[in-house]
Formats: structure tokens, C-alpha cells, sequence
């Protein structure tokens, strides 16, 4: 394996002071890796995410313990802006594009003040080319796309800054099932063509272990389980527990998700 | 507050008891009266204490529910020739009047917009006021004469000390009383989140309502008890810098607290005396001496930004952090 | 006719001061209640430009524009800055603040005597004969294309220019414009800065216009009604707030009573935020009941 290019080391993050997000918390994602983290509702993966890609003061959240890597620079304490600056962008679960602004506005408004005019253009078709459907939205407000069209744009604002790491929040959720095959493919191939390294949060156990390389899976704002993709796959406690294959010493199990706290191996 | 049972704390309750009671007796008629404008002011801090400290929300309308209490006493005396006891109940009923009217557009928002409808509902008031001055030939103010309750009349300096000693305890522990019953759980929870509170089945808007309906009477009532202690009316009394007094007395205090406001309301009370006193000491600045209101605005607009920057939890926060820990908490 | 006069011209300096209110509110969602008093400091700067720098108007006016932007980039940086991160709350509590040490300073510095930057510069204001019997003061007619020029720009910059973009995405959500690399707080230093210099003008020509005291701030007061009545986080509907609220006042004046005039504009604010407390034009979801 390459070596780490983001590095979490026993990161802890703290609401208001008082609450606990995740605790001790250690991660890294390779240079070029798919990197996945899984976990039930509250597990802490949209925390861990957003511990990387920086909290605003707004948020009442900071990094209390233990610190964040990229590429051998420490960037937990900087702000949001200065992180994206260092190349990590993110793709938020639920606020991720600009409403109230068009299709095209919403890459402008991404790329960072810095570059040339033309710089900017060369991006921004390049986006138009990796999502056509983009490309005839352009003058369209971002608030009237449907969920799929937005997720495109959500993944093309995040990509015109040319990071060198991708966070993906939940890359699925709400999307048809064509539409998630689709933005799969396109996320896989954006690794290889990009050379990006890929950090994302799936509540669908199945396809975050077929899209990645290595996973983590977090319980309770802690790692219980990580590994390689493929072992997890075979596990079969894993198999049980998330990917709705019965346990052949117990009775039939709803299929689906169950809550982590029938325990899981360590 | 002081919660704990050690009998460290009871005995400077003890002491500070003693104190306040004991007042008038070994100090000076002008100290008096700055000590009896503290718990005039006080049931005003503690009424804005309960609205911003609790409801979360800012008023900008104290000075107008000081005029609307005050002119209710002024106008019933010369008008209707009413006695003091009706005017002293009706006074806080006005307030609690303009709480609602005033209340009702902006609490059923999220924000800030009380900021906003009190700051309409002073420059309504002042113009009522004015108007009434004017067309009743006041022009110079309304005077008022000692209030006669139960038969007994309150002129001296140690009389209306404990008179409105006695208003300024009985505000205290009312608001304490509301603080800890069923409406002040729900406005603690709508401080710290009203998405919460609401989805908990809390009419937020209504406990919002409440708590400013209940500061409007108590502040009313204070304007009405202020219309009797300086004995005259004038609308030129309430600008808004009065309703930013207040204010500051809850910054200076600590938001959230009791004993805050009454830190802050002592402090801002005193502090123009100390100002005062300050500027005739330092001779080079006596020339600004007509301006003296100028430096009392620089001062307080310093202070506040002092204390919500660099110690938001105000004086009583300063004081929480150097007192020794208590075993108990 | 001279009631339609002054109706345009009271519109036009409501809307060249609302535009500020609006412009803060929009990027950090914070009630500026100190902009009637950083406008009047603005008219002051112009005074002491006049009297201490350069006699000429020209001159004297653009280095008391570009002063007064950066006491609003300095308000800013220097107080506004720390709190956020804090509650609205405190941040709305400081502007207060702000405001009342401004007023302390103007007469510490100036003095509570009203002054006349207009005489300092030389300065005349003829009055103007238009349309027949109607009369407009020179002043007034500049302030009518200064607001002009000004919320042309703004429209402009705001649609196309790729700061204007910024700015708006910040006002529709902060966080994710910080995680797309926008710096939050050089758009708010930004928004203060413009906000203090369109104030700012507006109060230079009041000042050069009728003289200069602290009675300015309430006109910065009586601006908010009409922010707020058009939609706190919309300039178009700052405009029309102002158009409102110069047509009731300007009529009640002439016919009903002249001292209403510092009323009505807060009048018409309480109806509306009883029938529709986002304005015209506002975004609805901020402020929706919870």
C-alpha cells in the first residue's frame, strides 16, 4: 500500500464544550486508496468527516484530542477555508450545493479566488464533460434539481478545486438505484483519472465494500472494526449483521441493517 | 446562586442581609439615595435578566415601560385623581398591555425581532408621551406627590430605601420562584434550543410571550414606583439610553443570572456617580464637564464591548471562577 | 408635484442607508443596530477631512468615502470579528454597544454643537426648480444618483461579479462556502465595509445638506423599517421598503401631524411583522415560526 496521504490520530471531537462526537479515532487513507467508513445512524461518520474538512465557530465543535494529517501536515486546528486550500474538499450529506444559485454559479463560487480566468474555464468544462446533464443545467437555480442532478453538482463543485483528497458524505442516499451505479462508476474512474485519494461514508454496507479498498467501521463514535474491503465482505459476522445474510445459529434476522450493539469482532 | 449548604455561604448571606438592612443608618442622605435608585433599578434588571437570561431575547423597550408605568401614575393622579394603590396595580396592567401588543408580531419569530418591535414600541411610547405633555400643558413635566399607602406615606430617604428595598426582594423572589417551576424549565430548554424545545410539544412562542408579558408588568410597575420616588414625570427622562442601561446591567452582571443582575444593576447605578466624581478629580478633563454624558456613553458602550467579548458570563462568571470549589457541586 | 419631490428624495436616502442593514444581514444573518451611528461617524469623518485635510469637496468627499469604508472593515476586524462563533445574540448586543460609544466619541472628539461641513468646503446648494413649481435642494438630487449609482452597482456586482457570487453564496449557507475555500471572515470585513461606505455617503449629504448633529442616527434608525418591510436579506426589497415607508411618512407629515414622523416608519414596521414579518421580498425559511 502507498503511504498514507490523510492520517487521523486518536481523534476525539467535542460539541458545546461538553458532548462527545467520536472518541479516539485513528484512520488514513492511502494515496490513491477508496477508503470507507461505515456505521449505524450517529456512529460518528459525518463527525469524523467534518473533523477533517474543518468546523466553523458556528458549529460549537473543535477537535479536542489527537490531530489530523495531510500528507505530513497537521491541519486540525485551521479553518474550513484553509483546509480546502490545502486540498481536501468535501461533499456534504444533506446542505450541499447553493440553492438560490444556478448550476454554473454554484462552480464558479468553488473555485478559489487565486486562479486565472482560463484556469477556471478549462475546470469547469471539464466537470461539463464529466457530467454532461451538468453542462445543459448550467443556467438552472441548484435549489430545482432533483437529487441525483444535485449530487452530480455537489461532486463537480467539489472536484473544481483539484483536491487531493475527496470526502463523500453519504454518497447514496435518496438516489435511485441507477443513479448510485452511475455516480459509483464515475466516482471510481475520477480516482484513476484525477489520481485523488477517496474518503466516504455509506450507510450501504454492501456498496461501500465494493467500492473500496479498506474500511472502517465505527460504532458509538468509536472504531470497532476496520480492514480490508474484501475480508470484511467474507466476514461473516459482518455478513450477519449488515449485509442481512441469516446466522446459522440463529433464528431469521429482518433483512438489512441491524444496530451494532449485538457486538461485533475485534 | 447560592445553592450550597455550607454554612460559609450562610453566613456572608447573613452578613450581606445585615448589611443592606443596616445601610441607612450609617450612611450619608445622597449615599441612601443612590443605594434606593440600585433597588429601583434592580426590579428592572431582574425583569430584563428574566427575558434575556431565560427567553433568550433582547429588549430593547425597558425605557418605554419605565415611561408607560410612570405616565400611567402621572396621568391617573392628575387626571382622575386616582390614589396611589390603584396606580401601582394598574401600572404594571399597562405594561403587561404593551408586552402583548408588542410581543405578539415578533415572538412568534425565530431571532431577534423583539429588538425590533421594542425599539418601535419606544419610539411610540416617547411620542405618546410627548404629545401628552404638550396638549395638557405639562411641558415641564408632571409632578407627582409622595405615594399614601394603607395610610402611611413614604417621603424620607430611609423610608422609600426600604420601600423599595422591599419591591426590589419581592421581584427577586418571584422571578426565582417562576425560574424554577414548570416556565422556567421550558424557558431554559427554549434558550438552549428552541428546535428542541418545540419538538418536545413546548408552545415556544407562548413561554416567549410569557416571560416578556411578566418583565413588562415588573417594569412597568418600577416606572410607576420611579414616577412617585422623584416626585416628576418627564418624557425627556426616557431615552434610549435608558433601555441601553439595562441592558448593560445584564452584560456586566452575567446573562444568566440572579444575583447577576443584581451585580450589574449596582454597578451601572453607581458607575456615573464614580464618573462624575472622576472627572471633577482630573482636571484636564473638567472642560468636558458639559459633556458629561457623552463620557458616561463611551464608558458603558467600552464596558459592555469588554465584558461580551473578553467575559460573556460577566461579573458573576468573574466571581464563580475565583470563589473556592464547593464540595457539593 | 412636491410631495412627489420629496417623496423620491426621502426614498432615495431611506434606501441608500437601508442597503447597509441589508447587506450584513444577509451574509451573517446579524441586525447591525449600530449603522445609524457609524453613518453619522462617517459625516463626521467628512467634516474632519473638510476642516483638517482639504477645503476642496472633491477631494475632501472621496477621502471620507474610503475613510468611512474602512471604519466599517475595522468595526469588523476588530470587535465584530471575535464574536463570531457566539450567538447572534451577543453579536446583535455588541452592535449596540458599538453604536452608543460612537455617539460618546462624536462629542468627546467634535462636540455636541451641530456642524456645517458644507460651508467648510464651500460648498452651495442652490435650489433647483423642476417641473413647474416644485423645488429640489442641489444635495438632494445628488443623493438621488448617488443611490441610483450605488444599487446599480451592487445589482451588478452581486449577479456577475464573482465576489458578488461569493458574497451570496456565504448568505445561503456559510459553512459549505467556507468548505468551498470562501474566507468568511474577509466577506463579513467586506459587507461592513461597503455597508459603513453607503451609509456613510447618504449621512455626508445630509450633512452638507442640512448640518451635521447626532440627530442623524435616527435617520439610521428609520432606515431599518425599511429593510425590514421590503425583506432584511433582499436590496431589491430594500427599495421598495423605502418607497413605502417615504410615501406614508411624507403624506402624514403634510397632512395629519409633523411630528409623526419619527413614528410611522415604525409603524408600518410592527404591521409588518404582524401580516408578513419576512418583508416582500425576504427568504421566508429564516424566519419562519418554530
Amino acid at each position: 500500500m502507498n503511504p498514507p496521504l490523510l492520517e487521523l490520530k486518536g481523534v476525539e471531537v467535542t460539541y458545546q464544550r461538553s458532548i462527545i462526537g467520536i472518541s479516539d479515532v485513528s484512520l488514513s487513507v492511502p494515496a490513491g486508496g477508496i477508503t470507507a467508513i461505515l456505521g449505524t445512524n450517529g456512529a460518528g461518520k459525518t463527525t469524523t468527516l467534518r473533523a477533517i474538512s474543518g468546523f466553523i465557530a458556528l458549529d460549537s465543535a473543535r477537535v479536542s484530542r489527537g490531530s489530523v494529517w495531510l500528507d505530513g501536515e497537521r491541519i486540525d486546528q485551521l479553518a474550513p477555508n484553509e483546509i480546502a486550500g490545502k486540498g481536501v474538499s468535501i461533499v456534504p450529506e444533506r446542505e450541499k450545493v447553493f440553492p438560490n444559485l444556478t448550476v454554473a454559479e454554484n462552480l464558479l463560487v468553488s473555485q478559489s479566488a487565486g486562479i486565472s480566468g482560463t484556469e477556471g474555464l478549462r475546470r469547469t468544462s471539464r466537470v461539463y464533460e464529466m457530467f454532461p446533464r451538468l453542462a445543459q443545467l448550467r443556467t438552472r437555480l441548484a435549489g430545482l434539481l432533483s437529487g441525483g442532478e444535485r449530487q452530480m453538482l455537489a461532486i463537480g463543485s467539489a472536484l473544481i478545486c483539484m483536491p487531493r483528497v475527496l470526502l463523500i458524505d453519504e454518497l447514496s442516499l435518496g438516489l435511485a438505484p441507477v443513479i448510485v451505479e452511475d455516480l459509483t462508476q464515475r466516482i471510481i474512474d475520477i480516482r484513476h483519472e484525477l489520481s485523488i485519494s477517496i474518503l466516504l461514508v455509506e450507510q450501504s454496507v454492501r456498496l461501500a465494500l465494493e467500492m473500496s479498498d479498506y474500511a472502517y467501521i465505527l460504532e458509538n463514535g468509536q472504531v470497532a472494526l476496520h480492514g480490508h474491503s474484501a475480508s470484511l465482505m467474507a466476514n461473516p459476522e459482518i455478513q450477519a449483521l449488515y449485509l442481512g445474510q441469516a446466522r446459522p445459529d440463529s433464528p431469521p434476522q429482518v433483512a438489512g441493517f441491524q444496530p451494532a450493539t449485538q457486538g461485533v469482532n475485534r | 446562586m447560592f445553592k450550597s449548604l455550607s454554612t460559609q455561604s450562610a453566613a456572608l448571606k447573613a452578613a450581606l442581609w445585615l448589611c443592606v438592612i443596616g445601610l441607612p443608618f450609617f450612611a450619608t442622605p445622597a449615599q441612601i439615595d443612590i443605594a434606593s435608585q440600585v433597588w429601583l433599578a434592580a426590579i428592572g434588571a431582574i425583569s430584563l435578566m428574566l427575558l434575556t437570561g431565560y427567553a433568550g431575547q433582547i429588549s430593547l423597550g425597558h425605557s418605554a415601560l419605565l415611561a408607560a408605568g410612570a405616565f400611567s401614575v402621572g396621568i391617573l393622579t392628575k387626571e382622575f385623581s386616582a390614589p396611589p394603590w390603584v396606580c401601582l396595580i394598574l401600572s404594571p396592567v399597562i405594561g403587561a398591555l404593551l408586552g402583548l401588543l408588542f410581543g405578539l408580531p415578533s415572538l412568534r419569530l425565530r431571532g431577534l425581532y423583539l429588538a425590533v418591535s421594542t425599539l418601535a414600541m419606544h419610539v411610540l411610547v416617547v411620542y405618546l408621551g410627548g404629545e401628552y405633555e404638550t396638549k395638557r400643558g405639562y411641558s415641564t413635566g408632571i409632578v407627582v406627590d409622595p405615594p399614601s399607602l394603607l395610610g402611611f406615606t413614604v417621603q424620607t430617604a430611609v423610608q422609600w430605601y426600604f420601600f423599595l428595598l422591599f419591591f426590589a426582594a419581592l421581584a427577586y423572589l418571584l422571578v426565582r420562584n417562576l425560574t424554577v417551576g414548570r416556565a422556567g424549565r421550558a424557558w431554559a430548554l427554549l434558550r438552549t434550543n428552541e428546535t428542541v424545545a418545540s419538538a418536545l410539544g413546548i408552545r415556544v412562542d407562548r413561554y416567549k410571550l410569557l416571560a416578556f408579558v411578566i418583565s413588562s408588568a415588573m417594569t412597568s410597575f418600577a416606572g410607576g414606583l420611579f414616577a412617585y420616588y422623584r416626585g416628576f414625570v418627564s418624557i425627556e427622562a426616557f431615552s434610549i439610553y435608558l433601555s441601553i442601561q439595562y441592558v448593560a446591567m445584564i452584560i456586566v452582571g452575567g446573562m444568566g443570572s440572579l444575583v447577576g443582575a443584581l451585580l450589574g444593576c449596582a454597578f451601572v447605578t453607581i458607575l456615573p456617580y464614580v464618573i462624575e466624581g472622576s472627572m471633577a478629580q482630573l482636571t484636564f478633563l473638567s472642560s468636558q464637564a458639559g459633556a458629561i454624558f457623552a463620557v458616561n456613553y463611551a464608558v458603558f458602550g467600552i464596558l459592555m464591548i469588554a465584558f461580551l467579548i473578553f467575559e460573556p458570563q460577566g461579573l458573576s462568571g468573574l466571581i464563580k471562577r475565583f470563589l473556592p470549589k464547593r464540595s457539593s457541586d | 408635484m412636491q410631495l412627489i419631490v420629496n417623496i423620491v428624495v426621502l426614498t432615495s436616502l431611506y434606501a441608500l442607508v437601508a442597503c447597509g442593514y441589508v447587506l450584513i444581514y444577509r451574509v451573517s444573518r446579524v441586525l447591525n443596530m449600530a449603522h445609524g451611528e457609524l453613518m453619522m461617524l462617517g459625516a463626521y469623518a467628512l467634516f474632519a477631512t473638510a476642516s483638517g485635510i482639504s477645503g476642496n469637496p472633491v477631494i475632501a468627499l472621496l477621502i471620507s468615502a474610503v475613510l468611512s469604508m474602512f471604519i466599517g472593515l475595522a468595526t469588523y476586524q476588530v470587535l465584530m470579528r471575535r464574536l463570531t462563533g457566539s450567538s447572534v445574540l451577543a453579536a446583535v448586543l455588541t452592535t449596540i454597544a458599538i453604536g452608543i460609544l460612537i455617539r460618546g466619541m462624536v462629542v468627546l472628539i467634535w462636540s455636541p454643537q451641530p456642524q456645517y461641513p458644507a460651508r467648510l468646503l464651500g460648498l452651495e446648494n442652490p435650489s433647483l426648480a423642476i417641473f413647474g413649481d416644485a423645488r429640489i435642494s442641489m444635495l438632494s438630487a445628488v443623493l438621488i444618483g448617488v443611490t441610483v449609482l450605488v444599487y446599480s452597482g451592487l445589482f451588478l456586482f452581486l449577479r456577475f461579479g464573482s465576489w458578488g457570487i461569493r458574497l451570496r453564496a456565504v448568505g445561503q449557507n456559510a459553512l459549505l462556502a467556507a468548505q468551498r475555500g470562501i474566507n468568511l471572515h474577509a466577506v463579513f470585513a467586506f459587507a461592513w465595509g461597503i455597508s459603513t461606505f453607503t451609509a456613510s455617503t447618504a449621512g455626508m449629504l445630509v450633512a452638507m445638506d442640512k448640518g451635521l448633529d447626532s440627530t442623524m442616527v435616527m435617520i439610521g434608525l428609520k432606515a431599518f423599517p425599511a429593510a425590514l418591510v421590503g425583506g432584511l436579506d433582499s436590496l431589491f426589497g430594500a427599495i421598495l421598503g423605502a418607497l413605502i415607508i417615504a410615501v406614508i411618512e411624507v403624506l402624514l407629515i403634510q397632512y395629519v401631524d409633523p411630528l409623526l414622523s419619527d413614528v410611522v416608519p415604525f409603524l408600518v414596521l410592527i404591521v409588518m411583522l404582524t401580516i408578513r414579518p419576512w418583508g416582500f421580498f425576504g427568504t421566508r425559511e429564516q424566519l419562519d415560526r418554530v
